[in-house]
């Protein structure tokens, strides 16, 4: 199951890597087009935040995987190992609740996005379009968790037997 | 209970979570949302939490990861050697001529690096091995390399200040102005502290070689890349021309097209850097959303109002609560890395400076200040542990009794700081009035 998620994350931060890469290149041309010809682009900014929404929260998934999250590593070093594997797999119950928790919550607001047909000021982009990508991030990040905390389970089970 | 009982019982449980190995970012999430529940009813508190993440997706947070992205190439495509190259030849000759070039060294990697991590890692495999080949002590070569690495989130551009600026909604141009002079202070200090290191234990380092002036000149100019990136990326700002975005993104293409061009980037090592920051911002992210739900959670208790009110009851002067609140700084600069303890403790601290008549910006500083001590000291200093990471046969002993007289430094700088806020506060003042 692990390969599946790895691949389909790895796949989301590549997505991301697109819209990172023409976010720098959107402030170049943006820069350039304004100080040499005084002709910016229009809703430079909006596209740039769309962009964001993208490179913020897409890569979210792989950072599960790679266990890249910041956590304190105080207590592990005095506890038995057996207890140290239990623990980590306690903060990966953690981190599923709270992002499954999060990801659910933020459907509702999406779905007013649709029904309200909420755009941005200059671009009229429909909200709808960010918010699917940040939720396309926390819902995989959801399955990424979960993936974690079978993996952190069994090898505290494994180890323990 | 009454709503600041909740926030003090919100406070233990997110530290007792995060000793229980809880991913910081979740832990301040669930901290967050569940105290702003117990005060305001589920229904609020989750209408908060859902919202949350898309409020974030604002232009502010877009310097984020462009600056990252500008930090990683800069790592990653020797520029980092010809500094050290280039400030070797200004302190060649001089005994300690080696440490004192790392500190130079670093303060100038910090200018483009945004990073007190990869300042650390960069020079500890580049400085160290010079150092032991000319035989420094090994606690004076880990020490400074340890100590400059810090100089990554004082001198701007800085990731944290980022990180200050968008927790306290602060300008990024004002604090990266306000980092600059206490940023080149703490390089001097260091510098001064290797001075008087050498002269007290000349044993420790051995007399520099000399080298002549014509190449003195040569390592000196190579350092343009360095010179351009950093005039892009905060002289841009300085001046007017940019927005912290926009100079982060040109600073981006800048360091790209250098790196390439100087062949020191291939298409896969851009790949790498592309990745690694994506994942960087990520890791940011997820932690800024949670800190985020957390601070709604801490306004709703009212606690900072609490403080404020306990310290009118006290009657305590403004410098003395200052200093508690360092003193606490510094004892959860020993548990926590400094991404956590500017986002835990903004919502809660802030508030009371800026009653107290405290600025803003300054607070932010000397935040930066006293959270990079956090980085070299036990057990949590990062930056030993990306340090010892590289030089397993050092034991971490060494390098915490190395790092020890550099710390004095940064206890003048503080001291500096709180008795002359102007050494923060007059280039931004000076810049934007």
């Amino acid at each position: 199951m692990i390969n599946v998620v790895s691949a389909a994350a790895r796949f989301l931060t590549r997505v991301a890597a697109i819209f990172l890469l023409a976010m720098v290149a959107i402030n170049v041309i943006d820069v350039g087009l304004r100080e040499g010809f005084n002709a910016p682009i229009f809703g430079t900014h909006e596209i740039v935040v769309f962009m964001l929404a993208a490179v913020a929260f897409l890569a979210i998934p792989e950072v599960f995987l790679r266990d890249q999250h910041i956590t304190i590593e105080l207590i592990d070093q005095v506890i038995p190992d057996s207890a140290a594997r239990w623990l980590r797999a306690f903060g990966s119950l953690c981190a599923l609740v709270y992002v499954t928790l999060l990801a659910w919550h933020m459907v509702q607001p999406a779905l007013d996005y649709i029904e309200f047909d909420e755009i941005t000021m200059d671009l009229q982009l429909p909200l709808i379009w960010q918010a699917a990508l940040i939720l396309t991030g926390l819902g995989t990040a959801v399955i990424a968790a979960s993936a974690l905390l079978l993996r952190d389970i069994g090898q505290a089970v494994r180890r323990g037997e | 209970m009454t709503p600041p009982e909740i926030g003090l019982t919100g406070v233990v449980v997110l530290i007792a979570l995060t000793l229980l190995r809880v991913p910081l970012g979740a832990a301040m999430g669930l901290v967050g949302l569940v105290g702003y529940a117990a005060i305001d009813g589920w229904d609020k508190a989750f209408i908060v939490f859902g919202t949350t993440p898309y409020h974030l997706t604002s232009y502010s947070f877009s310097v984020l990861p462009l600056f990252i992205l500008m930090g990683t190439v800069a790592t990653r495509s020797n520029m980092s050697q010809e500094l050290f190259v280039a400030a070797n030849a200004i302190f060649a000759g001089r005994r300690g001529a080696l440490p004192m070039a790392t500190i130079g060294a670093c303060a100038g990697f910090s200018a483009i690096s945004g990073s007190s991590l990869a300042t650390a890692a960069t020079f500890t495999q580049i400085a160290v091995p010079e150092m032991r080949r000319y035989g420094y002590d090994e606690r004076l070569a880990t020490g400074a390399v340890a100590a400059g690495g810090t100089l990554g989130i004082l001198i701007p551009p800085s990731v944290i200040m980022v990180i200050y600026a968008l927790a306290a909604e602060e300008s990024v141009p004002m604090l990266f102005a306000a980092g600059m002079i206490p940023g080149l202070i703490l390089a001097a200090l260091f510098v001064l502290v290797i001075w008087v290191m050498v002269r007290l234990f000349p044993e420790r380092a051995p007399a520099g070689e000399r080298m002549a002036w014509g190449d003195r000149i040569r390592a000196i100019l190579a350092m343009w890349k360095l010179v351009l990136l950093f005039g892009i990326a905060v002289g841009g700002i300085y001046a007017g021309w940019f927005s912290p975005t926009e100079a982060a993104g040109i600073a981006s293409f800048v360091a790209i097209v250098i790196a390439t061009a100087s062949r020191q980037l291939t298409w896969r090592g851009l790949y790498d850097c592309v990745m690694e920051t994506l994942r960087t911002t990520g890791m940011l992210m997820f932690i800024i959303v949670g800190a985020w739900i957390f601070a709604y959670f801490v306004v709703q208790t009212r606690l900072p109002t609490g403080l404020i009110d306990l310290i009118k009851h006290f009657d305590l002067a403004p410098w003395a609560v200052i200093m508690m609140i360092l003193v606490f700084y510094i004892i959860l600069g020993c548990v926590l890395d400094a991404v956590a303890i500017i986002l835990v403790t903004v919502p809660v601290f802030l508030p009371v400076a800026t009653a107290l008549g405290y600025d803003s910006v300054w607070y932010g500083i000397l935040m930066v200040v006293v959270v990079e001590i956090g980085l070299i000291t036990p057990p949590v200093g990062l930056n030993i542990f990306v340090m010892r990471a590289q030089l397993p046969d050092i034991l971490l002993t060494t390098m915490f009794r190395g790092i020890a007289p550099f710390l004095v430094a940064d206890g003048i700088l503080i001291a500096l700081l709180l008795l002359f806020p102007q050494i923060a506060l007059w280039l931004p003042r000076l810049l934007y009035g």
